[in-house]
């Protein structure tokens, strides 16, 4: 009888507590949107699952050191490997075309950056200390691994929330982008037909990650990791010699990696760092970030239309913000919207491909001045 | 590190890099282009040539 009773003290089912079955609601609701409503089911089925698993009491999945999701994150995220891989997968599945085609996009990248930077000078004043503020502030650049990377460098006690809110707030971009892009633009400027964009030869992709490194890690060491990778991927793609590599950066390798991504930051979303206050300010303050940089975003295009003879769609400065491609659709529909004949979605491309740019290089200014 | 400081080496990063990738690709395209116009055969000048002459 001393075996069994051993055995029932010693099972999790007497250490549940109120904030475990918060946070196992919390994981449950994250499924439900994962599955039912698919937002962004790849990243948040195993964020939510994570979720669950490291508020199982006595499991000790999270245990420094010891913990098998622990292992995950520490060797994967922790160490930088997995969001730089993440990185590759992305680089061999882009055509950086309508970049090239038109660099002049690469500002409107730089636009949508603005709003992170207004969002850094929210967060601060709310009281988040600078490397907490940068982390959360770079919910706005809507790009997931550059989120969890500066998360995991700078401010490891609100990875878990801003790796949440990046992702529930990328699945919400076609409701979130639209009325800022509305109020900000007139209907004949949403009208705005751009010409078509010109072929791009074999050699300029080839040379596109070659540059790209060059002057982006050599005016910001710190955004390498990310970028290195990002264009090395690329540069598989674009040599056409290397098929089985691309194939795996784009497939297989990305695959792995997302469910161990998904899975050890969702194991950092335990009781005691997820149910705060702060929490909801962070998630409050990711959606500001994204609103305000779509808006700085158009507001850039439509300061460029002032200086342009050939006047780009301020829509697309809206597309700055990362969320490949959701957000180059989003713009594609409202400017199609406003003229049927207008086909906005390639030239969209290009600042959403910017803005993946915009985002990591604010990332690694953010952790060479604050030390990661 | 101030706040503002954060904030302005952040855009004029941002802007600095985009703005010479911006001018390195075009540059780049620029010298492709015309070196790949100048490689291009011209088509064949004169008369063409009749059967049996």
């Amino acid at each position: 009888m001393d075996a069994l009773r051993d055995v029932i003290y010693g099972s999790g089912l007497l250490h549940v507590t109120w904030g475990t079955v918060l946070m196992w609601s919390a994981a449950f609701l994250l499924m439900f949107l994962a599955i039912k409503k698919q937002y962004e089911p790849m990243l948040l089925l195993p964020i939510a699952f994570g979720m669950l698993a490291a508020n199982l009491p006595l499991a000790g999945l999270m245990e420094p050191g010891a913990g098998f999701l622990w292992r995950f994150f520490h060797y994967g995220v922790e160490w930088d490997i997995i969001p730089p891989l993440v990185f590759l997968g992305i680089g061999a599945m882009t055509d950086f075309g309508p970049v090239i085609a038109n660099p002049k996009t690469l500002l409107l990248g730089a636009g949508a950056q603005v709003g992170v930077v207004f969002t850094l000078v929210g967060a601060h004043m709310l009281g988040f200390d600078l490397r907490e503020a940068a982390a959360i502030s770079i919910i706005g650049g809507a790009d997931g691994p550059t989120t969890i990377y500066v998360g995991a460098k700078l401010a490891p006690s609100v990875l878990g929330a801003t790796a949440v809110a990046a992702y529930s707030y990328m699945a919400l971009v076609p409701l979130l982008q639209p009325p800022v892009m509305k109020l900000l633009t007139t209907k004949a400027e949403r009208q705005i037909v751009m010409r078509q964009l010109r072929p791009v030869s074999k050699v300029e992709r080839l040379l596109f990650p070659l540059v790209s490194t060059l002057v982006i890690c050599l005016l910001v060491p710190a955004s390498a990791p990310l970028m290195a990778m990002f264009m090395v991927g690329n540069l598989f793609r674009e040599s056409g010699v290397v098929d089985r590599l691309v194939k795996s950066s784009q497939n297989e390798l990305m695959n792995i990696i997302i469910m161990l991504l998904g899975l050890s930051v969702g194991a950092t979303l335990s009781a005691e760092t997820f149910l705060r206050p702060q929490v909801l300010m962070i998630f409050g303050l990711g959606m500001i970030a994204f609103i305000l940089c779509t808006a700085t975003g158009v507001l850039l295009a439509k300061f460029m239309n002032l200086f342009l003879k050939e006047k780009i769609n301020p829509l697309i400065g809206a597309a700055g913000v990362s969320a490949v491609p959701m957000s180059a659709r989003v713009v594609h529909a409202i400017g199609s919207e406003a003229n049927r004949k207008n086909y906005l979605l390639m030239h969209a491309m290009g600042p959403n491909l910017a803005g993946v740019i915009g985002t990591a290089v604010l990332a690694g200014v953010f952790i060479s001045v604050l030390g990661g | 590190m101030d706040l503002w400081e954060l904030v302005i080496s952040g855009v004029v990063m941002v802007f600095l890099v985009m703005a010479v990738l911006q001018l390195a690709l075009g540059a780049v395209s620029l010298v492709i282009r015309s070196v790949e116009a100048r490689q291009k055969v011209p088509a064949p000048q004169g008369k063409p040539v009749e059967r049996g002459q």
